[in-house]
C-alpha cells in the first residue's frame, strides 16, 4: 500500500478516535492502582500532532508491549515508520544538496532532522561527525596561524602588545607561578629545569635581579659539569648565556668566559698539531676553530696560514703531475 | 484515480469502523461502556523493548536497574526516561530494555556534554583559583540540580556511539596538577562522590607548590580521582620555537607527549586515555602522535560542550575562574543544544 494513504488513514483514524475518545484524562504524576493505557494513547497521539513522530513511535510501542495482540496499535507502528521513512529521505536529500554546495550549516541541521526522527541513522551520524571534525581543526588551524604571526611579529619588531588589564593580570600570574616553578627546580638541582622555567619568567620581567641570579647560577653549574666532563664547547655557551643575561659581576663572568674559550682554542690547536701529518685538511679544520673560539691564539693563527700554503703547493705539484 | 479514490472510501470505512469497534469493545480483552473504553487492568507489562510497571513501596531507580538492567548504575535510564529523580510508589513508569537513541539527539534538541576545567583553589592567586566555599557550592549545585558528573573516559564510548550518556551529564577536569587540588578539591569531590580528572604536566609534579606523587596515588587509588598527562613541560605544543627545523620540533613534541604518560604509569601502574594540551593548543601532527600512542581523546581549553558527533582529539572544555558566580557556572553547564526540529 502506498505510503501516502497510510497517512491517511492515520490521520482519520486520530481524528475519529478524538471524536470517539473525548472525555480522555489526562493524566499526569498521580497515584495509579494499574498502568493507564488511556492515558499513553492520548500522548502518543499528541504528540503526533506536534510532529514529533519518534516520540510518538516509542509511545505506541510501550502500548504494543502491554497489549502485545493490538492490531491498532501495530498498525499505528506500521504507519509512523512510513512516515519516518519518508521524512528522512526528503531530508537526507535536503542534506546532500547543501553538501554539494558546501553550505555545512544547512546539511548539518537536515541531518539533526534526521537523527531526531531515526536515532540510528548511520550516514546522518558519519556526516556530522565529518563536519564537526572539520569545524573543529578549521578553528584550530586558524589559532594556530594567528599564535604563530602574533609571535613573528614581536619578534621581528620587538613590539609588545599592550595587555588588557585582565590579561595582564592573568599573564603576571602565571609569569610568578613559572619564577616560583624554577626556584623550585633549582633548590632539586635541576639546573636545565630552572633556565627553562625562569626564562619564561624572565619573558615578561626582563629587569627582575633575583630571577637572574637564578639562572645565572643554573648556567655556571651546568658550565662547571661539562668543563668537568671535558666538554668546553657547552661550557662556553652557557657563560655566553650567562654574560648576556647578568648586569652585575660582568666582567668576572667574560672573564671565566675569555678563560674557556683560550682553553678549548688550545685544545683544538693540539688536535690540529696531532693530526697535521695524517691529514692536513683535518688539521686546518682545527686550527680553524681555534681561531675562531680565540681570534687571540697565535700559535694556530701562524700553524693555519702554513698549512694552507702547504695545501695549496701539495695541490699544484698534483695538477702538474703527469697521469 | 477513480480506484485510488474507492481505497481511500475504503479505507475510511474501514477505519471508522475499527475505532467505533474499540468503542463498541470488540477490540483484545476490554469490556466496555458506551462512551468511553474500558482497558485490561494490568499492573505489570514486559516485551523485549519495554517493561511497564507500577511501582510498589520499597522499588528506587537502583533497585529497579539493578533487577531490570542488571545494573543499579543504569538507573539514570529509568530516571531519564521517565524524566523523574526518584521513584514514588503507585506510578506508572517504563524501564526501556533496549537504548536506540545513542547520539542522544530527540526533538528536545542534542544532548552535549559539558567539560568543566579547574586549575587551583583557595584564595590569593586571582583569577585561575577557585575558593574552597566557591567549589564546594559548585558541587552542592551539580548534586541538587541532578547533573550526573561522569569520568572523562566515559566520553570515549559515547563519542564511538556505543554508549549513550544520562542526559544531563558533566565531567570535572582540573589541570596542572597543584598542591590545592590535594588539599582543596580533592576532600570535597569525595564527599560528593563526584569523579574528576587531573591533569599532570610531570615536570611540576613534586615541586613546592605541586602535588607529590605520593599525593597523586593517594587520590588515584581513591577512585575519585584519574590521572592524565598534560605534557612534560607545559609549552604550547602547537608552535614551533624560533629557529626549530621540524624534524626538532618532533622529537621535542614526542617527548611532551611519551615522558608524562610514561611517568604516570610507572608511578600508578596504568594506561592513558586521555591527554590534554597545555593552553589547549593542538594541530594535526600532535593529533597523530597521540592517535600513534593509544591515547583515545584529547581536550582543549576551547568552550563549550560536546555532543557525540565532537572530534575525538579536539573536545572542548569550558575553563572555571576564581572570580565567577553560581549564574556564570551555570552558563557552562550546556547538556542540550536546544533547537526545534518539528
Amino acid at each position: 500500500m502506498p505510503h501516502y494513504l497510510l497517512i491517511v488513514i492515520f490521520l482519520i483514524s486520530i481524528f475519529s478516535y478524538g471524536c470517539t475518545n473525548s472525555r480522555l484524562t489526562p493524566q499526569a504524576d498521580l497515584p495509579v492502582d494499574h498502568i493507564n493505557i488511556q492515558h499513553r494513547i492520548e500522548v502518543a497521539n499528541s504528540l503526533f500532532k506536534q510532529h514529533d513522530y519518534h516520540a510518538s513511535l516509542v509511545q505506541w510501542e510501550i502500548l504494543l508491549s502491554i497489549q502485545p495482540n493490538n492490531a491498532q496499535y501495530k498498525n499505528r507502528i506500521r504507519v509512523l515508520n512510513a512516515l519516518i521513512k519518508r521524512r528522512t529521505k526528503v531530508h537526507l536529500h535536503e542534506a546532500h544538496k547543501a553538501l554539494k554546495i558546501k553550505d555545512y550549516q544547512t546539511a548539518e541541521w537536515e541531518f539533526l532532522k534526521i537523527l531526531a526522527i531515526a536515532p540510528g541513522h548511520k550516514e546522518s551520524i558519519d556526516q556530522l561527525k565529518k563536519i564537526e571534525r572539520m569545524r573543529a581543526e578549521k578553528k584550530q588551524a586558524k589559532k594556530t596561524k594567528r599564535l604563530m604571526a602574533k609571535r613573528e611579529e614581536s619578534r621581528i619588531h620587538d613590539i609588545i602588545e599592550e595587555p588588557t588589564q585582565e590579561a595582564a593580570a592573568q599573564d603576571n600570574q602565571q609569569a610568578v607561578f613559572f619564577l616560583e616553578f624554577g626556584i623550585d627546580l633549582y633548590n632539586k638541582k635541576d639546573w636545565r629545569g630552572t633556565i627553562r622555567e625562569i626564562e619564561k619568567y624572565l619573558r615578561t620581567n626582563s629587569q627582575d635581579k633575583n630571577a637572574i641570579k637564578y639562572v645565572t647560577l643554573a648556567h655556571i653549574n651546568l658550565s662547571t659539569i661539562y668543563e668537568q666532563r671535558g666538554h668546553l664547547l657547552p661550557a662556553i655557551q652557557h657563560y655566553e648565556d650567562i654574560v648576556s643575561l647578568s648586569r652585575e659581576n660582568k666582567s668576572d663572568y667574560s672573564e671565566k668566559l675569555m678563560h674557556l674559550r683560550k682553553k678549548l682554542s688550545a685544545n683544538y690547536y693540539i688536535e690540529g698539531v696531532k693530526i697535521y701529518r695524517e691529514n692536513i685538511d683535518q688539521a686546518i679544520s682545527y686550527w680553524d676553530r681555534a681561531l675562531k673560539i680565540n681570534p687571540e691564539n697565535d700559535k694556530a693563527a701562524v700553524r693555519l696560514q702554513k698549512a694552507k700554503k702547504a695545501k695549496s703547493k701539495l695541490s699544484k705539484l698534483n695538477k702538474n703531475q703527469p697521469n | 484515480m477513480k480506484s485510488n479514490i474507492l481505497n481511500i472510501s475504503l479505507i475510511l470505512v474501514v477505519t471508522s469502523l475499527l475505532n467505533g469497534c474499540a468503542s463498541l469493545g470488540l477490540s483484545h480483552n476490554t469490556s466496555t461502556t458506551t462512551n468511553q473504553i474500558k482497558y485490561p487492568k494490568l499492573t505489570y507489562a514486559e516485551s523485549e523493548d519495554y517493561v511497564v510497571l507500577v511501582t510498589k513501596k520499597g522499588d528506587s531507580l537502583k533497585t529497579l536497574a539493578k533487577h531490570y538492567l542488571g545494573d543499579e548504575k543504569l538507573a539514570w535510564v529509568i530516571a531519564d526516561f521517565n524524566q523523574i529523580t526518584a521513584i514514588v510508589p503507585r506510578r506508572e513508569i517504563v524501564i526501556p530494555l533496549k537504548n536506540r537513541n545513542i547520539t542522544g539527539v530527540s526533538s528536545r534538541g542534542v544532548q552535549s556534554i559539558p567539560i568543566l576545567c579547574y586549575h587551583r583553589f583557595g584564595q590569593g592567586h586571582e583569577k585561575l583559583a577557585v575558593s574552597e566555599k566557591k567549589f564546594r557550592e559548585q558541587m552542592q549545585y551539580l548534586k541538587d540540580n541532578h547533573y550526573n558528573v561522569i569520568p572523562m573516559d566515559a566520553m570515549h564510548d559515547f563519542l564511538e556511539n556505543r554508549k549513550p550518556l544520562p542526559a544531563k551529564s558533566v565531567i570535572i577536569t582540573i589541570d596542572d596538577g597543584y598542591r590545592s587540588t590535594y588539599d582543596i578539591a580533592y576532600p570535597i569531590l569525595k564527599s560528593f562522590n563526584f569523579p574528576a580528572t587531573l591533569f599532570l604536566y610531570t615536570d611540576f609534579t613534586g615541586a613546592r607548590d605541586a602535588v607529590s606523587w605520593k599525593q597523586t596515588k593517594i587520590m588515584y587509588d581513591s577512585g575519585i580521582i584519574d590521572i592524565q598527562p598534560h605534557s612534560k613541560s607545559h609549552p604550547n605544543m602547537s608552535l614551533t620555537n624560533i629557529d626549530e627545523s621540524q624534524k626538532n620540533y618532533k622529537l621535542r613534541i614526542t617527548d611532551e607527549v611519551r615522558v608524562p604518560g610514561k611517568a604516570i604509569k610507572k608511578r600508578l601502574k596504568y594506561d592513558m586515555h586521555t591527554f590534554a594540551y597545555p593552553y589547549g593548543d593542538t594541530n594535526p601532527m600532535i593529533i597523530e602522535l597521540l592517535k600513534k600512542t593509544r591515547y583515545k581523546l584529547g581536550v582543549t581549553v576551547d568552550p563549550g560542550s560536546n555532543s557525540a558527533f565532537a572530534h575525538p582529539y579536539m573536545l572542548q572544555r569550558t575553563m572555571i575562574f576564581g572570580d565567577h558566580d553560581l549564574n556564570d557556572f551555570q552558563q557552562a553547564l550546556t547538556t542540550v543544544k536546544k533547537t526545534n526540529f518539528n
